[in-house]
C-alpha cells in the first residue's frame, strides 16, 4: 500500500495486527486491522476528507469517534447491497466492504456542487419560501426537481433486501445502557445482588471512555480493568451482556428499544429488541460540545476525546502539527499527552479567554488563526484542530455573532 | 407502548388489548321502546359526549377507560389512565364479556 | 443579496382592549380564517390568540400531503375547494409554499376494495375533479419504485389516482398565512392562551388572557388537540376525542420516489420531501392522549406496511419522529360553524386530515365570521348533527374515534 500514506503508530491500541482487513474508499484499495471502525481504518490510511456537506458541498473529515458524528457520511456496499448514509465512526470494520463518498459530482476532490457557494446569500436559510414563485408552476415544474437532485445525501439502492432482520423482547431487573466504568460498575453491583441484570453497549467491545483512558482502577489500568470487568460479567448467569446494540428510545412505562447489529457470520442483519426492566440505568457517558468558528468544518479539525481515542485505541495519528483549542483543562493534558505519545508536534495552545478568528485550507486545515489575551493577532501552520469547549470558554469572532454556512 | 395491568393476568403489553374507550355510564332507558325527548338526549349524551360532567369523555387528566384484553383472559378490563402522561394510577376492575 | 433585509415574519403589536373578532388558535385554520378575513372581506380588526408559537402545532407535524379522493359530497366538497386554492397561494401570499402536485395514489388490496375505489372516483369525477382508476401496468407506469410482484400479504389490485394531489412545505402554510394577514394589520399573539371565554345571556362579550382582558363582538375557536378544553370554557361538551398521531422521517437520500402513496390495508402513506428524507405516517395510536408521546408500536405497523409497498426502505433508517394531538369527532369529519352560544363559532374535529383542508376552512370561515351565515360548503359539518342523526361517516366506523 506504497500510494497511501500509513498513519498507523507502530504499536498499541486495541486492534489485531495479526488480521488485516482490505476494504476499499472511492475505489482506492485500503488496507486495516480487525478491530478498527470505518474512522479509524480511513485515518490509518491518512484519508481525512471523507464527505461534502449538504447544501454548500463544503468538504468535510471525521470530526468525533462516536455516534454523534456531523459529518462524515458514506455509503458501505457489502454483500446485502448498499446502505447510504452510514456514520464512519459507527462502522465496525470486516473484510471486503466497498466504501464511497456521497453528494459529489464528479468526484469528493473537485466537487462542482462547492460552487453554489458562489450564489452566496440568495442561498440564506429558508431562502426557498422567499424565491422560485414565478412564473406560477415553475416551482413543481423546474425548480424543485433541481432542487430535488441536489438534495439528499447518499443514494438508496432500489433494489430489494434479502437480509433477515428480527424482532425480539427481553425482560429483567435492572437495565444498564453503556458500558464505562459507571456502567461496569453498576452492572457489575446489580448482578452480585441478585438482580436479573442486562447490559447494553453500542460497541463491539465494553468499556467505553476505558478503551482510551490512562487512568487506573482498583491498581489495574483502564482498559485492563474493562476487560477483567468484561470477563466477570460474562461469567455471571443472571447477567446478559448485548454489545453492537444501540438503545434508542425509552417508551412508556419503561419500555426500551434496542437495535443489534448483527456481524459476519449471524443469521439476522439487525434485530430490533424491546425491553422491560424494572429499573434502568443510564451510562451512557457525555458528548463533546465544540466551539463555532468560520471553518470549524474541515476536515482535520476533530474533537478533543476523539483525538485520544484514535490515537490510544486504535493507534492511528491523526495529524503530525497541532494546534490545540481544549478549554477543560483535565481533557486539554489528555489530548496534549495523547499526541505527544504519538509523535505529533503541538504548534500552539490556546487559552480561556483567547478569540477564535478563523480555521484554513482547502481540503483539509492548514492554518489556524486567533487572538490571544493581549490582543495581538497569531496565525500558525497546521494539519490538525484539537477542539472542544464546553463551557464557551473561548470567544467567537464579532463576540458572539458566528455566520456560519454549512 | 403501555403497560396494562390486567386483574387476571397481571402486567401485559397494549398490543394485547383492544381499545373501547372512555367509561360509559348507559342511561336508564329501554333503547327499543323509550323514545321521549329526554331518553333521546340521555342518549345523545351518553353516546358522543360525556356520560356526566364528572366523568368527561376526553379530559387532559385522568380517564376512566376500558380495554379489552382479546390477547389474554377476553375480558373487559377498566383502569385510569392520565392521558397527560399515560401513567395508570390504579387499577379497577376487570368483567367478563 | 436580495434575501439580507427580510423582516420579522410577524409584527409584534401593543395588545388592544378590544377587537371586532378574536380568533383562538394560530394554527393553519386559525391564520387562514385570518387571511381571508382581511383579504376578502376588508374586516382586519381581528387578534389571533396563540399559546404556545406559530408554527409549532399540527401544522408542523403533519406529513404534507394534499389531496381530495373523498366519497361523500360534503368531504370531497371543501377538500377539493382547498385543493384549488392551494394551486394559488404561493403568489397571493408572495411566500413558496412549494406545492408540488407530485400525484396522490391510494392503493387497492382487493377486487372488492378497487370496486368501492371505482365508486369513490365516479362520486369525485361528479363533483369536476381529475382522478383515475389505475390497475396493472398502468400503474407501474405511474408508480415504477412499488413493489407490484412481491408475494406481499396484501398484493394491490389497482389505485385509484389523483394527478391534482401532491405535497406542500407544511410549515410554510403556518408563517404564510400569518405573515400575509400580519401585513393586512391582523394582530397576531403567540404565548396568548386564552384562560376564559366570558359569556352573558348567552352571548359571547369578552376573552380572558393572562396579558389582560379583550372584548369583542365574536369569538372562533379553531384549536384543534385542545377543543375540548378550550370549549369548556365556554361550558361547552363536544363530540371529539383527542388521540395522538405520530409521523416520522427517514434520513435524506438522492430521489427515490416521485408520488405520494397510501396502503390501504392497515394504513402506511409515504413520500419522499425535497430535502430528500421519506416522511411516513398511519393511523392514530389509538386512545385518548395529550401526552404527544408516541407508541412504538404504531411505528412498526407503519413500516412494515411501507416495506411491502417499497422494500428498498430497509435499507434506510428513521432519523426522527414526532406525534401531534389530533381532535377526532364521533364519525371523524369535521365541526364547523356556529355554536349555541350567539358570536361563537368553531372548527375541529378534524383529526389527522385537517391540513389539506387549510385554505377552505379559512375561505369559508371568513365568510361565515363576517356575514353571520354559514356558506354552503361547510353547512354539513354542523355541531348539532349527532343529535339530529345527521352524521358524515365517511369510513361507516360508527362513534368510535380511534376507528377513524
Amino acid at each position: 500500500m506504497s500510494h497511501v500514506p500509513d498513519c498507523r503508530l507502530p504499536d498499541g491500541g486495541l486492534i489485531d495486527r495479526n488480521i488485516t482487513l482490505n476494504f476499499s474508499f472511492d475505489g482506492i484499495a485500503m488496507q486495516c486491522y480487525s478491530g478498527d471502525t470505518l474512522a479509524s481504518a480511513l485515518l490509518a490510511n491518512g484519508q481525512h476528507l471523507v464527505a461534502r456537506s449538504l447544501k454548500y458541498h463544503h468538504p468535510r473529515g471525521i470530526v468525533s469517534a462516536g455516534l454523534e458524528e456531523p459529518s462524515a457520511l458514506v455509503t458501505v456496499t457489502d454483500q446485502y447491497g448498499s446502505t447510504p448514509n452510514l456514520k464512519v465512526t459507527e462502522v465496525v470494520m470486516r473484510d471486503g466492504l466497498t466504501v464511497t463518498s456521497q453528494n459529489n459530482h464528479p468526484s469528493l476532490k473537485r466537487d462542482y456542487g462547492r460552487f453554489l457557494k458562489l450564489g452566496g446569500g440568495a442561498l440564506s436559510a429558508g431562502f426557498y419560501y422567499k424565491t422560485f414563485l414565478w412564473p406560477k408552476h415553475a416551482w413543481h415544474k423546474y425548480f424543485a426537481p433541481i432542487i430535488r437532485n441536489l438534495a439528499g445525501q447518499g443514494r438508496v439502492d432500489p433494489t430489494p433486501d434479502h437480509a433477515h432482520y428480527d424482532k425480539r423482547r427481553k425482560f429483567c431487573d435492572v437495565l444498564v445502557i453503556g458500558s464505562g466504568p459507571a456502567g461496569c460498575a453498576a452492572a457489575l453491583t446489580a448482578a452480585q445482588g441478585g438482580a436479573t441484570t442486562i447490559l447494553i453497549e453500542q460497541d463491539h467491545i465494553l468499556g467505553g471512555s476505558l478503551l482510551y483512558s490512562q487512568d487506573s482502577i482498583d491498581g489495574l489500568n483502564a482498559t485492563d480493568w474493562a476487560a477483567d470487568t468484561s470477563e466477570a460479567l460474562h461469567a455471571l448467569s443472571n447477567v446478559t451482556v448485548m454489545t453492537r446494540t444501540l438503545a434508542f428510545g425509552q417508551y412508556d412505562h419503561g419500555l426500551i428499544q434496542a437495535i443489534e447489529t448483527g456481524q459476519d457470520g449471524d443469521i439476522n442483519r439487525a434485530i430490533m429488541w424491546k425491553i422491560r426492566a424494572r429499573k434502568i440505568i443510564l451510562a451512557t457517558g457525555a458528548i463533546e460540545r465544540p466551539v463555532v468558528f468560520p471553518g470549524n468544518d474541515k476536515p482535520g479539525i476533530m474533537l478533543a476525546n476523539a483525538v485520544c481515542q484514535y490515537i490510544r485505541r486504535f493507534a492511528v495519528s491523526p495529524g503530525t502539527r497541532a494546534v490545540v483549542a481544549v478549554a477543560a483543562e483535565e481533557d486539554r493534558l489528555r489530548a496534549i499527552a495523547a499526541m505527544q505519545d504519538a509523535g505529533i508536534e503541538i504548534a500552539a495552545i490556546l487559552s480561556p479567554g483567547d478569540q477564535i478568528i478563523s480555521a484554513t485550507g482547502r481540503l483539509h486545515v492548514n492554518a489556524f488563526t486567533w487572538k490571544n489575551d493581549k490582543g495581538q493577532r497569531q496565525r500558525t501552520k497546521c494539519d490538525l484542530v484539537v477542539w472542544l469547549d464546553a463551557n464557551r470558554a473561548y470567544i467567537c469572532p464579532d463576540g458572539r455573532k458566528a455566520d456560519i454556512s454549512c | 407502548m403501555l403497560l396494562i395491568t390486567c386483574p387476571h393476568c397481571g402486567p401485559r403489553d397494549e398490543s394485547e388489548f383492544s381499545y373501547g374507550g372512555a367509561r360509559r355510564i348507559w342511561p336508564d332507558h329501554d333503547a327499543n321502546l323509550d323514545q321521549t325527548e329526554t331518553a333521546m338526549q340521555d342518549w345523545h349524551q351518553t353516546l358522543y359526549l360525556s356520560s356526566t360532567p364528572s366523568n368527561p369523555s376526553n379530559p387532559s387528566g385522568p380517564l376512566t377507560e376500558i380495554w379489552y384484553h382479546g390477547g389474554g383472559c377476553e375480558c373487559w378490563v377498566e383502569i385510569i389512565r392520565n392521558t397527560k402522561d399515560h401513567s395508570i394510577s390504579n387499577r379497577q376492575k376487570g368483567h367478563a364479556s | 443579496m436580495g434575501n439580507k433585509r427580510w423582516p420579522a415574519i410577524i409584527a409584534t403589536p401593543e395588545m388592544r382592549s378590544s377587537y371586532d373578532t378574536v380568533i383562538i388558535g394560530g394554527g393553519g385554520h386559525g391564520l387562514a380564517t385570518a387571511h381571508y378575513l382581511a383579504k376578502n372581506h376588508g374586516i382586519t380588526d381581528v387578534a389571533v390568540l396563540e399559546g404556545s408559537w406559530i408554527g409549532g402545532g399540527n401544522t408542523a407535524r403533519n406529513t404534507t400531503i394534499v389531496r381530495s379522493d373523498y366519497l361523500l359530497n360534503a368531504s370531497f366538497g371543501l377538500k377539493n375547494f382547498a385543493l384549488k386554492l392551494w394551486g394559488e397561494l404561493s403568489q397571493e401570499l408572495n411566500f413558496n409554499l412549494m406545492y408540488e402536485p407530485r400525484g396522490y395514489v391510494d392503493l387497492a388490496h382487493s377486487d372488492g376494495e378497487l370496486e368501492h375505489f371505482t365508486i369513490r372516483a365516479n362520486a369525485m369525477r361528479l363533483g369536476g375533479a381529475s382522478v383515475e382508476i389505475l390497475t396493472g401496468q398502468a400503474l407501474q407506469d405511474c408508480v415504477p419504485e412499488l413493489d407490484l410482484n412481491s408475494a406481499a400479504r396484501f398484493p394491490v389490485a389497482g389505485a385509484l389516482f389523483q394527478p391534482a394531489g401532491g405535497v406542500i412545505r407544511h410549515d410554510a402554510v403556518a408563517w404564510g398565512f400569518a405573515r400575509k394577514a400580519s401585513q393586512a394589520g391582523i394582530h397576531i399573539f403567540q404565548k396568548t392562551p386564552v384562560t376564559k371565554i366570558n359569556i352573558t345571556k348567552d352571548k359571547v362579550n369578552s376573552v380572558d388572557t393572562p396579558q389582560g382582558r379583550i372584548n369583542c363582538r365574536q369569538v372562533f375557536i379553531s384549536v384543534a388537540g385542545a377543543s375540548n378544553q378550550v370549549a369548556s370554557l365556554a361550558g361547552l361538551d363536544l363530540p371529539i376525542h383527542s388521540i395522538n398521531v405520530q409521523a416520522f422521517v427517514t434520513e435524506p437520500v438522492k430521489p427515490a420516489l416521485k408520488t405520494v402513496v397510501n396502503y390501504n390495508a392497515g394504513l402506511s402513506y409515504i413520500s419522499q420531501t425535497a430535502k430528500g428524507e421519506f416522511v411516513l405516517g398511519g393511523a392514530s395510536d389509538g386512545y385518548n392522549s395529550f401526552a404527544r408521546r408516541g407508541s412504538f408500536a404504531r411505528i412498526e405497523d407503519v413500516l412494515a406496511r411501507a416495506l411491502q409497498m417499497f422494500p428498498f426502505l430497509s435499507r434506510l433508517r428513521l432519523m426522527r419522529h414526532w406525534s401531534g394531538t389530533a381532535d377526532i369527532s364521533m364519525d371523524g369529519n369535521a365541526i364547523i360553524g356556529q355554536l349555541p352560544i350567539d358570536g361563537l363559532s368553531i372548527n375541529c374535529g378534524w383529526g389527522y386530515a385537517g391540513f389539506k383542508a387549510t385554505p377552505a376552512v379559512g375561505h369559508q370561515m371568513a365568510e361565515l365570521l363576517a356575514n353571520n351565515a354559514t356558506p354552503d360548503l361547510i353547512k354539513p359539518f354542523t355541531y348539532d348533527r349527532f343529535a339530529n342523526g345527521a352524521e358524515i361517516d365517511d369510513a361507516g366506523a360508527g362513534p368510535y374515534p380511534w376507528h377513524h
